[in-house]
């Protein structure tokens, strides 16, 4: 999928969900922020990562 | 000289050698803020009595050959989500109204213990998010000063207090100074604590120094700096001689972004044209740079992990009290609440990968990045643009991974601030003051 077939899927899924959590009239209101929100997971989603990468989120302290 | 123009390192020179009394120095700001804040709207709260009191008792110290540290005596700001023992903390939402914190944040309890004494709160956008403070730019009352650490830049800026502590997630320390004509510094993560400071996003959120000159900043940095056993983030490396190391000169690497001008003004590129000419006849090595491929890819993690820990931050507060949230820190919670778990992990994994780049090529001391400062001047009144997405700047987005950024001003603009070039390079001696 390119990258705008991408973001409107993004898009669409963003409304949905908000549209299930804060009802279809809020969901409108924030039509702007999905579209803002849509764009950056499609910017994310288009990073290459690694299938190996090891993310070393947990870090042991000093002793 | 009039004292509500003294920099910080003066003041506590001068108080040191005793011309100079906390007493006098207080009462100095304090006519200041009584004479101009009720136009500029800086301060949630002045602490006179509070700020009174602590100078009597720095004098009599002072009297007495007894200094508590290198601030002794010398006031400064705080942002209002900066935890304040017995002072009200409401991060300029309703929903915090009335709060008092019994303790202070361990910055500004360190800078007490140094010696320097609160002033008082300024003004935030709400929870340091995108809904304006009441603040106007003193430079032009009818600018934004930039956000979300308005009430900091702007109180820094008209001369009310020489030091401010603001804080920066992803640009709101840097930005408000550039807006302001001041200096600016986010460290990089962990080097300041966060602890008692209201959290916006708790992996990206840094505590940073607003101040006129590069020697106060060096001077605070080096009181606030170091490991907190309250902030599990906080760094452990040992914390450097910041004011020594301004005096340990070496030409600067300083990388030019030439791609952010294209969007810059010709004010904007002229002036810095010109500064960057200055650095080059200075003995800077200047360098041609380009933003990595990665970067569209980190700013926009840098939203996406900045959401979704700000619902997680205000989740339980948001359930009983949504209606009392501002819109703009609202959609931004309610956004937080919907994007999806795999993608935060994403993002978290490609500002891990961003900053181990940046930790590759770092060179501490010896490098910078020439943009546009701002590619946009200040926006005009509409204080809704205290974050104007419009003008990005690439240290907002490209040091998002925990690197540190810095602001210092070259220019005040004739197009949005008033006009003519009132700001020198590295430390403006002499230079106008707004509503004086």
């Amino acid at each position: 999928m390119d990258r705008e077939g991408l973001r409107a899927e993004y898009a669409a899924c963003l409304r949905a969900a908000a549209e299930r959590r804060f009802g279809a009239a809020r969901a409108q209101d924030l039509a702007q922020t999905i579209e803002d929100a849509a764009g950056w997971l499609t910017e994310i989603a288009s990073f290459p990562l690694g299938t190996e990468e090891l993310p070393a989120f947990y870090l042991e302290a000093e002793p | 000289m009039s004292l509500h123009t003294l920099d910080a390192i003066d003041a506590a020179r001068a108080i040191r050698e005793k011309v100079l009394s906390p007493v006098d120095l207080i009462e100095a700001l304090l006519e200041r803020i009584e004479r101009i804040d009720g136009r500029i709207q800086a301060w949630a709260l002045v602490d006179r009595e509070g700020a009174r009191r602590a100078a009597r008792q720095a004098a009599d110290e002072a009297a007495r050959g007894t200094f508590r540290g290198v601030l002794h005596g010398v006031p400064f700001g705080a942002k209002d989500i900066f935890y304040s023992a017995g002072l009200r903390t409401e991060a300029g939402s309703k929903t915090m109204a009335g709060f008092v914190p019994d303790y202070d944040a361990t910055s500004v309890a360190r800078l007490k213990a140094a010696g320097a004494i609160l002033l008082g709160k300024l003004h935030t956008t709400e929870f340091a998010t995108t809904d304006p403070a009441p603040t106007r730019n003193p430079w032009n009352l009818v600018c934004t000063p930039g956000g979300s650490s308005s009430g900091s830049a702007a109180a820094v800026a008209a001369r009310m207090v020489p030091l401010a502590f603001g804080t920066q997630t992803i640009g709101s320390n840097v930005r408000p100074a550039s807006y302001c004509g001041l200096v600016g510094l986010k460290p990089t993560f962990g080097r300041i604590s966060t602890r008692g400071v209201i959290p916006l996003s708790y992996t990206q959120d840094h505590v940073g120094l607003i101040a006129r000159c590069v020697e106060d900043i060096a001077l605070a940095l080096s009181v606030a700096a170091g490991r907190d056993p309250g902030d599990a983030s906080s760094s452990r490396v040992p914390v450097g001689d910041y004011v020594a190391a301004l005096t340990r000169r070496r030409a600067p690497r300083v990388g030019l972004l030439r791609e952010f001008f294209e969007r810059a003004t010709p004010e904007v590129t002229d002036v810095t044209g010109q500064a960057i000419n200055r650095l080059a006849r200075g003995g800077a090595d200047i360098e041609e740079a380009k933003l990595p491929p990665t970067f569209r890819a980190v700013a926009a993690a840098a939203y996406v992990i900045t959401r979704s820990e700000t619902a997680s931050v205000h989740a339980e507060r948001f359930a009983l009290k949504a209606d009392l949230y501002r819109p703009g820190i609202r959609s931004s919670i309610e956004m937080g609440m919907v994007i999806p778990g795999d993608f935060y992990v994403r993002a978290l994994r490609i500002r891990r990968l961003r900053r181990a780049a940046d930790a590759d090529h770092a060179d501490p001391g010896a490098r910078g990045h020439g943009d546009g400062r701002r590619e946009l001047p200040a926006p005009v009144v509409d204080l809704g643009a205290a974050i104007d997405h419009r003008a990005v700047r690439p240290d907002e987005f490209g040091f998002a991974a925990g690197g540190p950024a810095h602001q210092r001003p070259v220019h005040r603009g004739a197009a949005a601030l008033g006009g003519g070039v009132v700001r020198g390079y590295p430390r403006p001696r002499v230079g106008a003051e707004p509503l004086a």
